[in-house]
């Protein structure tokens, strides 16, 4: 999700073209090519410029609703219901070849979905699968101390800066509880997936939110070369 | 002459029809593209309206000259010639891809209650200056790319 706009100039979008699997999009004001997983324009007059982009969360709807129920939603196109895609379509994809060659010793299969991340000039991704079963997982990256977690539906993931005043705290999950309660092993506050602190010494505090991309494992590496994988047990790249 | 002419009309037509289906070669989903191939269908995309309307020219001036002096051996398939770039440079003006993935013709937003989603359905979520927003990835998984503005913030969804 970005900002429509550069210098302010409002864009509009509309698919273009495909770049090893990930579409390309055109803007009607200049013509210029935008790759969609960089938000970075590739071809044309606004070539090298980077759109900004908006933090968002890729949830399931029963999460986002129960957070935000004053949300509006965007409405389905009676016309184009044929082409929807139903709630497992990503499983569907593994049946796709991926037209980029993996390097000898890949670690993964390309189209392993994993969490990426980004910050401070490094990059990791955590697969998906690796977090569904060790959520949460604490890590750090960058120099920043991470949370990364998976929600009570065994399907969103947020990932946040678990630092609180300065100091990395550790996080545990309370077993057998929806919505899903973390516990930090310091205070023992009682924490949401939100990242808020409802109970405790911390009640109120806030942990900040890294953005994450949840992406194929070809894709992501491909546009984060230098990336590190998490998968303590399994042989990695960089770690 | 009229052999000349006939010549020239032939790769004009294919010239036409290359530069038409350069892009769609190059940027074809279930190949890999190098950085420069991605610029030669930008190229390619950039200049085929223009450059067709002037091969659309050329030829309509060749098809005139053989039609003065020959016969309709040679003035039908001239004409079709020239049809054929007509057609190109139609095409040149559409986008295939919005063929296979239509935009939303606009936006319309219900509420939560109206959404009709299962609970396990995934969306984009966004809030915008406390605006919140929903994008069902089921319906951004066909789109790809919806234009929006939240709080007159102009921005794209993709995914």
């Amino acid at each position: 999700m970005w900002k429509a706009a550069v210098d302010g100039q409002v864009l509009h979008f509309e698919l273009a073209g495909i770049n090893n699997q990930n579409f390309i999009m055109r803007d009607a004001e200049t013509g210029s090519w935008w790759q969609q997983v960089t938000g970075e324009a590739i071809q044309g007059p606004l070539k090298g410029r980077r759109l900004e982009l908006v933090p968002w969360d890729e949830v399931s709807f029963a999460l986002w609703r129960r957070e935000r129920p004053d949300s509006r939603v965007l409405r389905a196109d009676a016309r184009y219901a044929e082409h929807y895609a139903a709630a497992d379509w990503d499983q569907d994809m593994d049946r796709y070849p991926t037209v980029v060659p993996p390097p000898p010793g890949d670690p993964l299969p390309p189209r392993e979905l994993v969490v990426g991340v980004e910050i401070g000039g490094e990059a990791k991704a955590y697969p998906f699968a690796v977090l569904a079963e060790r959520s949460p997982v604490v890590d750090e990256l960058g120099g920043v101390p991470l949370l990364v977690v998976v929600g009570e539906d065994g399907k969103s993931v947020r990932c946040f800066d678990r630092r609180v005043d300065g100091e990395a705290l550790d996080f545990y999950r309370l077993p057998g509880l929806a919505p899903l309660r973390l516990v930090d092993a310091r205070t023992a506050s009682e924490w949401d997936f939100a990242g808020r602190a409802l109970a405790g010494p911390l009640a109120g505090r806030e942990l900040a939110r890294v953005r994450t991309l949840k992406d194929y494992w070809f894709d992501w590496r491909l546009y984060h070369p230098q990336t590190r994988l998490y998968a303590a047990g399994l042989s990695s790249p960089g770690d | 002459m009229n052999r000349l002419y006939a010549l020239l009309l032939v790769v004009i037509a294919a010239a036409a029809a290359l530069c038409v289906y350069l892009p769609l070669h190059l940027l074809r989903p279930m190949e890999p593209q190098t950085a420069g191939e991605v610029a030669a269908a930008y190229a390619a995309a950039r200049w085929s309206p223009l450059v067709t309307l002037v091969l659309l020219g050329a030829g309509a001036v060749l098809l005139a000259l053989i039609w003065k002096r020959s016969s309709w051996w040679l003035r039908a398939p001239a004409a079709l010639l020239v049809a054929v770039i007509a057609v190109t440079s139609y095409a040149a003006r559409l986008n295939p891809f919005l063929r296979f993935f239509a935009p939303l013709a606009e936006n319309r937003f219900v509420s939560v209650a109206e959404a009709g989603l299962e609970d396990e359905d995934m969306v984009l979520g966004v809030v915008v200056d406390g605006e919140a927003r929903a994008y069902p990835v089921g319906l951004l998984a066909y789109h790809h790319v919806v234009n929006d503005a939240i709080a007159g913030e102009p921005l794209v969804v993709t995914y």
